[in-house]
């Protein structure tokens, strides 16, 4: 009876052990799910000349290409030079016209002059309507600094996304500086 | 336990072993595909000057021989190609008979509504040249107006631009009869059609 359970021993164990590497086969072979790279978002963003307001590059030549956008870094900045072609003062403000909705409320686009923030908005918002004022001397040329990014309180429906922007800029007669 | 029992259990175990790893391995693929970001956008028609509004000329007390020549720069923005004409819709007074216009197009390196400064005419020459009356009568609508393209090409494309000489002169010869006249407010339009 004794001998009879010591042969048993060896035979229970090698039943573990094979349920054991049983379990590590499967385990192994089963692919990691892995963390994966979030895919950024692009935002291509052009400004139009024309009107009393001829724009240095002009569409369709992009400005600022911002291919690694993802909420709180990847910001991209460029410039670009407006000259008031108008005889007289011209007060200038920015509409967009998105290629896509998918970045509307997302991505924001700021310009500044000089280190003062003419403007600060969502694409959706400068689709909507003009923002800011760039005050023009009749003939001065300007150098606007623009930036596309997405805050960083955004967490998801940025990854992937590919937009371009044309920024319109709206002229108006202004007041003499 | 006999040998036959050993082996078959054997084989069992390692069938079970590989089916196992087996199930392991191809439950974890998959594959999705998808259609997304489908959409339908209008192309745009945009044409635009540099005048903010302002007009080009308002002479007033003309004497025979006084010229105004000056410039203005039409742009065109839209995504669509287009075709551009350039025509009045006013009608002119009867000062217009003795007023002799002249439209060239050119470039300018540096325009600024409406100085002339810097002005180059393209080779063509002017697109219209007679009185503005003439103009009046001749080229009142998109149908009838002057057919202009930048440079050489013949479509108008986004970012493509054309500075404008307008000259107005009061004929040298003008009559007596001219004194006191008007040609009233007028106005030159530019219209584009996407092709």
């Amino acid at each position: 009876m004794y001998l009879e359970e010591n042969r048993n021993i060896p035979r229970i164990a090698g039943a573990i052990l094979g349920a054991c590497v049983a379990v590590v086969v499967v385990v192994m072979a089963l692919p990691s799910a892995g963390s994966g790279g979030v895919l950024p978002a692009t935002v291509d963003l052009s400004v139009r000349s024309g009107g009393a307001v001829a724009a240095a590059p002009a569409a369709p030549n992009v400005v600022l290409h911002a291919a690694n956008l993802r909420p709180g870094n990847g910001a991209a900045l460029a410039r670009f030079d407006l000259d008031n072609e108008a005889g007289r003062p011209a007060m200038v403000s920015f509409e967009a016209v998105p290629t896509s909705t998918e970045l509307d409320s997302l991505a924001r686009i700021s310009v500044r002059l000089e280190g003062r923030r003419v403007l600060d908005a969502t694409i959706g918002e400068l689709r909507q309507g003009a923002l800011g004022a760039v005050a023009l001397r009749p003939g001065e040329q300007r150098t606007l600094l623009v930036t596309a990014r997405i805050p960083v309180e955004i967490e998801t429906g940025y990854e992937g996304r590919k937009v371009g922007v044309e920024l319109v800029p709206v002229a108006r007669e202004g007041r003499q500086r | 336990m006999t040998i036959k029992l050993k082996v078959l259990l054997t084989v069992l175990t390692l069938s079970s072993l590989g089916g196992l790893s087996a199930v392991g391995v191809f439950s974890a693929f998959s594959s999705t595909t998808s259609s997304a970001s489908n959409q339908f956008a209008s192309g745009s028609v945009v044409l635009a000057d540099n005048d903010l509004g302002a007009s080009m000329y308002s002479v007033s007390n003309a004497v025979p021989g006084e010229s105004v020549s000056k410039c203005i720069k039409v742009s065109y923005s839209g995504s669509l190609d287009a075709d551009v004409r350039l025509y009045t819709t006013s009608t002119i007074g009867s000062l217009g008979q003795y007023i002799d216009l002249t439209i060239t197009p050119g470039s300018q390196a540096t325009s600024t509504f409406p100085s002339c400064t810097g002005f180059t005419a393209d080779s063509g020459g002017a697109l219209y040249s007679g009185t503005l009356a003439a103009f009046g009568t001749t080229k009142n609508s998109y149908a009838n107006g002057v057919v202009d393209y930048p440079g050489a090409t013949t479509k108008w494309s986004t970012g493509g631009s054309v500075v404008y000489q307008i000259t107005a002169t009061l004929q040298s010869s003008a009559p007596d009869a001219a004194q006191g006249l008007t040609t009233g407010s007028h106005t030159f339009s530019w219209e584009a059609r996407n092709q």
